[in-house]
């Protein structure tokens, strides 16, 4: 189809591969993160207006690719309490990111982790994001953000302390 | 279990800067100051490398985008908001896009869970097709499929001419889809000037088969049966002359 303004289509070729290669880190399995981006893109053609150009709109998929991954870790992590199965229920397969190891430790705590801590943590610790930056990420002050990962940093003391 | 911190040099861009410098909603300015860290740092030469084999990669794998529409929304036309900073650029995203229109789905069932669906392009706005409605010479026509298990699929159509156009696939066979709901097919046709009622018909089966016979059996009867083994959706449009 040739149409002179910018198509759906070339929003996806935009950032569908961004959005991707993220949820495959998140989610450490290809198969996983071809349903994310199938997930996203299904949302932005029935809502294209939940976007209201607050930030730029590969700012803003990042944010919804987070929310969706972490969606469904905690899904798996339901059905796995259900079953009785421990991590199990999620893949471990091996991440492609610039920091694989890092990407495998957080999946693992992202399985533990209280939920408002998850966001800050990807964006912190795998992202490497600015406290500006999660702070645009998340729509709060950079305050909240330094906040938040003051409680992220209690929490995992806390469990090194269990351990 | 504990997180080592950030590794990422002061000054160096995260893959977020990069995504978006490909995606051109970088200014000028953040461009020209990207390009000249670039020229000084081996480390982000290297991963901004990596990420462009990846990219393409990916869209050679996966060209278009591959949608659940589950639900119908009203048809309207949306145009996105866009942010100041961001207008002008390339990939600036004036998204025009029509959604669904409130029959649901529009889908052309039969019990056993297999049917087609449509999309029409008229105008450069997209809307989900109805069977019964009226379309247009040059509207371009994407079918969706349902089918609870994988299959081979035909799409056949018969004009108010009486000819007879194979719509998927392109081949001389009839083309594998894996189980889906409301899945696009990758190709697209437009229509031609023939006016007049068009009959679609698509054939799922769970064996391949080759287009010969479902096309003469339109061409003589016109109608196709579904033999044992074979589903069969039916819907229709009616051609008009452009507005």
């Amino acid at each position: 189809m040739t149409r002179r303004e910018p198509s759906f289509d070339a929003l996806y070729r935009a950032h569908a591969p961004s959005i991707f290669r993220r949820a495959r880190t998140l989610l450490g399995s290809d198969a996983d993160a071809q349903d994310v981006v199938s997930d996203v893109f299904t949302s932005l053609y029935e809502r294209p207006d939940q976007y209201a150009g607050r930030s730029a709109l590969s700012t803003f998929l990042y944010s919804m690719t987070t929310h969706v991954c972490l969606n469904r870790i905690r899904n798996h992590k339901r059905r796995a309490r259900l079953h009785e199965s421990g991590r199990d229920a999620i893949s471990v397969a091996a991440p492609h990111s610039a920091a694989p190891d890092r990407a495998a430790q957080l999946r693992e705590l992202l399985l533990l982790m209280p939920e408002p801590l998850g966001q800050v943590a990807i964006y912190y610790y795998l992202d490497e994001l600015t406290h500006a930056e999660i702070a645009e990420m998340l729509g709060c002050s950079r305050r909240h953000v330094g906040d938040l990962l003051v409680r992220l940093s209690a929490w995992m003391q806390a469990r090194e302390r269990c351990a | 279990m504990s997180l080592e911190p950030q590794e990422r040099p002061e000054g160096c861009p995260t893959d977020l800067r990069f995504d978006a410098w490909s995606a051109g909603e970088l200014d000028a300015n953040a461009r020209a100051l990207l390009e000249a860290h670039l020229d000084g740092c081996a480390r982000c030469r290297d991963r901004h490398a990596a990420l462009a084999a990846e990219r393409a990669a990916y869209l050679e794998l996966h060209p278009r985008a591959e949608l659940r529409i589950a639900k119908a929304v009203p048809a309207r036309a949306l145009r996105w908001p866009i942010p100041a900073a961001l207008l002008g650029a390339a990939a600036a995203v004036a998204l025009f896009l029509a959604l669904p229109a409130a029959d649901p789905s529009g889908q052309v069932r039969r019990k056993g869970a297999a049917g087609i669906g449509f999309f029409v392009e008229h105008g450069g706005t997209h809307a989900r097709g109805r069977t019964g409605q009226s379309v247009h010479p040059g509207d371009r026509i994407r079918f969706t499929y349902t089918s609870d298990r994988p299959a081979y699929l035909v799409i056949l159509a018969r004009d108010a001419a009486g000819t007879v156009s194979v719509y998927f696939p392109s081949g001389d066979a009839a083309g594998y889809v894996s189980e889906g709901y409301d899945r696009p097919l990758d190709s697209s046709v437009e229509l031609d000037a023939t006016l007049g009622a068009e009959s679609v018909f698509a054939l799922f089966c769970e064996r391949g088969f080759g287009l010969a016979g479902p096309r003469s059996a339109l061409t003589a009867t016109h109608t196709l049966v579904a033999e044992q083994g074979c589903q069969l959706a039916k819907l229709s449009w009616t051609k008009e002359r452009a507005p």
